[in-house]
């Protein structure tokens, strides 16, 4: 099924992906940003908090933004 | 049913997002922004040559500005012909949803059709025990997909040395976002309004020690090392060696080496009276004293110099009649010695 991805880390994009039935946040997240820890993010489903147990629903809208972000200078 | 002003908000932003092919073929090259970088690169160049060298730190700070926001123009140009279409934009109701879902993640949402703003409120920020206060992220979404924004203190601590400075990362109500810029580029281009809002609170939630317009360390001030003064952050100078802060009135400069130093760190060069650092002073190989490396040739000073090119420049018959005076005068204090003078009798 797919589902919409949407990853504000690094360079940022939005892509529809291909998961499996009965794929969780917790396993979306571990596949996507390997070696990172959830609670590093802010992970939302169709716009609203989510817990790492729920299990995602053909269409969903995923957003992944980092909690913390440097910014610089210049 | 009618529209309710949040949804009448998220048709003007789309319509803002969405790119007609008319306008792309019409936008006009960043002529001014190009200008403007040729007349800083000239003043710049101005400065250097004549040595302001506190007139030059600041025009190569507004040149670098300047040639990033001629950069982030062309990037936009090009963007706009390759991207010319609507794909991956939010719709009218996606960008509604995400007015709607900033209430859940915002104390306040506001915002003013008339100025074209789209405002939210984060938290209070306190960071390193820095309070900061609360901010306001204002989006002008007249300029979309541009990124057009600002962050106003409301409750502002700015830092001691730079009033305009509200957090380490904002000056003049604008955020340097750093590793955030494709993100916040990418979340506006697509009208994800909720994401470039999030985007933005997370940048400032983070403090990087390696680049802040004030560091949190300095935030309540740093005073010149030297006379003890509040140094301003435009006007601060590091010792090059002992790394002490210093202000406008006590930096040394060692012309040797381009470095400023600290009063305790140079010498005064005995020649020319200039500050010369430890490093780059040398001494006189006849007098001993303290010299900057231009003012001595062949490891000698002027004056030593001059005597060593006086003396060899005397006569030879000077030298050798010298020589005859002094031998005479020897002859003759031996001459009035008495007898036995300075001698001792050694007993048998």
């Amino acid at each position: 099924m797919k589902i919409l991805w949407i990853n504000n880390d690094g360079g940022g994009y939005a892509n529809d992906i291909d998961i499996n039935e009965a794929t969780t946040i917790a396993e979306l997240f571990e596949n996507k940003i390997p070696n990172a820890k959830a609670s590093d993010y802010l992970i939302r489903v169709n716009r609203q908090p989510t817990s790492r147990e729920y299990v995602l629903q053909a269409g969903d809208r995923v957003s992944c933004t980092p909690v913390k972000i440097e910014g610089a200078r210049r | 049913m009618a529209p309710t002003p949040a949804y009448r908000i998220a048709l003007v932003i789309h319509e803002h997002l969405t790119p007609q092919p008319s306008t792309i073929q019409c936008q006009e090259l960043p002529d001014a922004a190009w200008s403007k970088c040729q007349s800083l690169r000239r003043q710049l160049h101005l400065a250097h040559s004549r040595e302001w060298r506190l007139a030059a730190r600041r025009l190569d700070r507004d040149y670098r500005s300047q040639l990033q926001a001629f950069a982030d123009q062309m990037a936009r140009l090009t963007s706009g012909l390759a991207h010319g279409a609507t794909a991956g934009i939010a719709t009218a109701r996606g960008v509604y949803e995400d007015i709607l879902s900033l209430h859940a993640e915002f104390d306040d949402v506001a915002w003013s059709k008339l100025q074209g703003t789209l405002c939210v409120t984060t938290e209070d920020i306190v960071l390193e025990g820095v309070a900061l206060g609360r901010f306001q992220i204002q989006l002008d979404w007249r300029e979309l997909p541009a990124t057009c924004f600002r962050v106003i203190a409301l409750d502002p601590n700015p830092a001691a040395s730079n009033e305009d400075v509200t957090h380490p990362h904002v000056e003049h109500d604008s955020l340097c976002v750093g590793d955030a810029r494709l993100p916040i580029q990418r979340a506006l281009e697509q009208g994800r309004i909720a994401d470039f809002f999030q985007i933005i609170n997370s940048v400032l939630l983070t403090y990087n020690s390696g680049s802040p317009y004030v560091s949190l360390a300095d935030w309540n001030g740093v005073s010149c090392s030297d006379c003890g003064d509040s140094v301003d952050s435009d006007g601060r100078y590091t010792c090059e060696k002992c790394e002490h802060c210093l202000c406008e009135s006590c930096y040394r400069y060692c012309e040797a080496c381009s470095c400023y130093f600290c009063c305790e760190c140079v010498a005064r060069c005995e020649g020319c009276e200039e500050d010369v650092c430890h490093c780059c002073q040398q001494s006189c190989k006849s007098c001993r004293d303290t010299f900057c490396p231009g003012c001595l040739e062949e490891n000698l000073c002027d004056n030593c110099q001059q005597e060593s090119t006086e003396a060899a420049a005397l006569p030879a018959s000077e030298r050798t009649a010298g020589d005859s005076v002094g031998a005479r005068a020897t002859n003759a204090d031996i001459a009035i010695h008495a007898d036995r003078l300075g001698k001792v009798a050694v007993p048998a």
